[in-house]
């Protein structure tokens, strides 16, 4: 769980940099790049969360 | 049962069912020991144990039950009923359904939106209710033990209240602050400057009027989600909480930083994140009222139990609490009160309402040996009972223990439904995620115009940013995709198709039952007993050289002495028309033939036609309406007086006066009818006749019946039978949906997965109509519940907004998840009085 969770993490915090680096090459506001970091972030974390932890006990085995 | 673990392996005792011999355990031992992950297996035939011990990250118990059961053997297991508090949604039913499902040694797990209870089946000692209990509070819901269903039904209705009381506190404040937030936003607005003060146009003070919401009745939201999310799991109070949290965050950087980007001051959400809670917090509302009406018929029928009742003991009437009767108890009944328990009358007479219980629109005579039925009403006279069935035994509590079952079982549609309904929640913050994406890169420079506004409001976009639009899409899609309308659709509606089936004497053993009943297209019933009256009575009495009177009158005398069936049905008709029967002087029983008598010098003969030709009597004359009587399947018996044939009486099992009608109504509703006996064709073809059956299964032994249902199911039929659940039973299960008529007082031990109370074949009728309307309910709720959803989330994600410049508010969002609510409610509500149209023709 602690796996899933710390995986989640990072997945959410990969999309949220995507977002931020997309919007900063397109020339968006500080505002508009760190706001919607966090908000890519808040729901890629939502999404992952219940997605990634059956996947991975899947792969692992557990029963 | 014990368990003890090392760190590597595992050891459970297993309950094993059916073993009879030393071999069977071999059986279970090898079977055990072939699951992969399964150190060592000893089986126990004397304590039927199995103990296994086992690597739990290669072997699970539901292998191991798997293996068992493929053996041929079963695993005894124990079934608890908790009820569940604070479930909003069907992702909560997912939720709790996952995270117990996945427990070692829980094999099943059905949880009821509705009912706010988990049925949960498991090995006792691998898994404990203590530890299922734990499970679903780290989910952060209520988990305790059903009480006994009165206990039960106060605690429910007090928590119901408590919740009711809490959500009408929220509504209280949401809603007042609400619209006041509202008014001073569009203060500049149509004609608000001239009643709306000024002060309240300032942002400050808006500000301050939804924190109050925000922290007040918002926060059961944001506590819910936080404790699901710490779980890994998310519901639809995610939702709520990322709506009105972003709403009131973008309000509260708008008025404080208006020159950040956000869209400054013309783009503050208070009134959205305030109006949005109220519109939230009246759905709870109403759902929290809803739940409770659903479980209406079983409180209805638990009014019915008497609390006092008037015994005698020892030569003395005394008042007593109606728990204290016991069985041989003699009990009093006077008019106008209920009957306390189940018994015999004894003494006296009256007429009984049993409508609560049988669905019998008239009142029941009753007279010394009658039985009664607890609960049921006493209208005319006092009478005299004995007691035989006392407590848990009754009719009325097996009744109630029936519904309750039915309550908190699963119709497969619901099954789709919550499956769909517990991914709703991860696809929606998806698509939230894409149209925040989309708007946000593409979508504002494409489309945004700064006069754009929100449906049905004067507030225009304005100066919002890229970050700001696109915010505001992303919360609309979340806010009105949630799927509490899809959670409540299919329990709400067979929680009240179960109470409704109670209410007419029909009892189904579970919501499968109320659908595939609903799906059947061919009804058998069972001849004898079932369709007919299974007892020969008389049906033509034909005169020749005697008149009728005289034929049955000669015929009754004959039979006075016999123990044969027909004379019975003879002895019956002669009482009915009032006849004095004569004893004979001499009787003597021919077997295989009939019986010759001697009456008042006169020799009387009753017989078969072997018999008449043996005595040299002429019956020529008669052999054209024999013959006809025969075609019609009756069994025509001569009679003769002093060698000559005076007449022939024909006795048959006859049909249940409202047979041919129920099959009629059947046919209507477009299902095919098949009766099914054990009689020659002859016979079976003559009943079916008169009844009006399409199809005639004859000569078919009782152990065969089962095979003929499963020939009509290979035809791709989906079959109801209809039996007396005794004798029936294997065809009653096998059948898609098995009907046992007749229960009377004793429902418990019917088989079949439908019960008729009484012994009224337009029951089955009933049943059929009640199981469809349900399920026709079923899918009316769950085209609501999924209408706003398909119709709301391509609006809310800006689907309108290029072709017209029009948003959807999130508030407006929160008040059409709301209505979704409400209309499933109130479509559930109409068949709340709901009548089968066949009780319309019962009375006419």
């Amino acid at each position: 769980m602690r796996l899933a969770t710390l995986l989640s993490f990072v997945a959410a915090f990969a999309m949220g940099g995507a977002f931020f680096l997309a919007a900063s090459l397109q020339g968006y506001g500080p505002l508009s790049r760190y706001a919607g970091a966090v908000w890519v972030f808040i729901l890629s974390l939502v999404v992952a969360l219940p997605t990634i932890a059956p996947i991975l006990k899947r792969r692992l085995g557990v029963k | 049962m014990a368990e003890k673990q090392t760190k590597e392996k595992k050891r459970i005792s297993i309950p094993i069912k059916g073993m009879s011999c030393v071999s069977c355990a071999e059986h279970v031992t090898q079977a055990l020991k072939e699951v992969p992950g399964v150190i060592s297996a000893q089986v126990n035939l004397a304590s039927e144990q199995a103990v296994v011990e086992y690597d739990p990250a290669r072997a699970s118990t539901r292998e191991m039950e798997k293996a068992v059961r493929d053996m041929g053997y079963g695993v005894g297991k124990q079934t608890a009923v908790l009820r569940v508090t604070g479930m909003s949604c069907a992702s909560c039913v997912d939720n709790v359904t996952r995270a117990v499902g996945e427990m070692e040694g829980v094999s099943n797990v059905v949880v009821n939106l509705a009912s706010g209870s988990a049925r949960v089946e498991f090995l006792p000692g691998v898994a404990g209710i203590k530890e299922i209990k734990h499970t679903i509070k780290e989910l952060g819901y209520g988990a305790e033990e059903a009480l006994e269903a009165e206990a039960a039904l106060e605690q429910e209705k007090k928590a119901r209240e408590q919740d009711v009381k809490r959500q009408l506190v929220n509504l209280a404040i949401s809603w007042p602050v609400g619209i006041v937030v509202m008014l001073g936003t569009f203060r500049d607005y149509w004609l608000l400057p001239r009643f709306v003060p000024e002060f309240l146009g300032n942002m400050y003070l808006l500000g301050a009027l939804t924190t109050i919401v925000v922290v007040g009745p918002a926060r059961q939201f944001f506590v819910n989600s936080y404790r699901g999310l710490r779980k890994g799991v998310t519901d639809m109070n995610l939702l709520y909480a990322t709506g009105i949290g972003a709403a009131y965050l973008i309000a509260v950087l708008n008025t404080l930083w208006p020159n950040a980007g956000f869209g400054g001051e013309k783009a503050t959400f208070f009134e959205s994140a305030a109006l949005l809670t109220g519109f939230i917090v009246l759905g709870r509302y109403l759902e929290a009222v809803t739940r409770g009406r659903t479980s209406q018929a079983i409180r209805k029928l638990m009014k019915l139990q008497p609390r006092r009742a008037r015994v005698v003991r020892d030569g003395k009437e005394m008042e007593v609490h109606a728990d204290e009767v016991e069985v041989g108890d003699l009990v009093m009944v006077r008019p106008g009160e209920s009957i306390p328990v189940d018994g015999v009358v004894e003494e006296g007479y009256s007429a009984v309402d049993e409508s609560m219980l049988s669905g019998e629109s008239l009142p029941v005579e009753k007279k010394a040996g009658d039985t009664v039925i607890g609960g049921t009403l006493n209208k005319t006279g006092a009478f005299r009972f004995r007691a035989t069935r006392v407590g848990k035994e009754t009719a009325l509590a097996q009744i109630i223990h029936l519904v309750e079952e039915a309550q908190t079982t699963k119709a497969p549609i619901q099954k789709v439904a919550d499956y769909v309904a517990g991914h709703f929640i991860l696809g929606v913050h998806l698509l939230a995620l894409l149209v925040f994406i989309f708007w946000f890169f593409a979508g504002y420079d494409l489309f945004f115009r700064p006069e754009s506004r929100f449906i049905l409001s004067p507030y225009a976009l304005g100066s919002i940013g890229v970050f700001g639009f696109a915010l505001l899409l992303s919360i609309t899609v979340l806010v009105i995709s949630c799927p509490c309308a899809v959670g409540l659709a299919t329990p709400a509606a067979m929680m009240a198709g179960s109470g409704k089936g109670a209410e007419n004497g029909i009892l189904f053993k579970g919501a499968d039952a109320i659908e595939a009943l609903s799906r059947v297209d061919t009804v058998i019933f069972d001849k004898t007993g079932t369709l007919t009256r299974g007892q020969p009575s008389v049906t033509d009495i034909v005169a020749g050289s005697l008149t009728q009177r005289e034929v049955l009158l000669l015929a009754a005398a004959a039979e006075r002495s016999s123990e044969h069936p027909l004379a019975e049905a003879v002895l019956r008709r002669a009482r009915e028309e009032g006849i004095d029967v004569p004893t004979p002087q001499a009787f003597e029983a021919i077997p295989g033939q009939g019986v010759e008598v001697g009456l008042d010098g006169a020799r009387i003969l009753l017989g078969n036609r072997r018999l008449m030709a043996e005595r040299a009597i002429a019956v020529d004359s008669l052999l054209p309406q024999v013959k006809r009587l025969e075609t019609e399947g009756k069994t025509a018996v001569f009679l003769a007086r002093d060698g000559k044939a005076g007449g022939i009486i024909a006795v048959a099992d006859t049909l249940r006066p409202d047979a041919a009608l129920a099959i009629d109504q059947l046919h209507r509703m477009g299902i095919k009818v098949a009766m099914i006996t054990g009689d020659n064709r002859r016979t079976a073809q003559a009943i079916a006749r008169q009844a009006g059956i399409d199809r005639v299964l004859a000569e078919v032994l009782p152990q065969d019946k089962a095979a003929e249902v499963r020939k009509l199911q290979a035809e791709g039929r989906k079959v109801a039978m209809v039996g007396d659940g005794i004798n029936d039973a294997p065809a009653l299960a096998q059948a898609d949906s098995g009907i046992a008529i007749g229960a009377g007082t004793d429902v418990a031990k019917e088989t079949g997965h439908v019960i008729l109370v009484r012994e009224r074949l337009l029951d089955v009728v009933a049943a059929v109509q009640v199981s469809r309307a349900t399920i026709r309910k079923v899918k009316e709720n769950l085209f609501w519940a999924f209408a706003y959803n398909t119709l709301g989330i391509p609006i809310a994600a800006g689907l309108l907004y290029p072709f017209f410049g029009l948003v959807v508010s999130p508030e407006l969002a929160a008040l059409f998840m709301a209505v979704s609510s409400v209309s499933v409610t109130l479509n559930t509500a109409v068949l709340r009085g709901y009548r089968p149209p066949v009780r319309r023709l019962e009375t006419a």
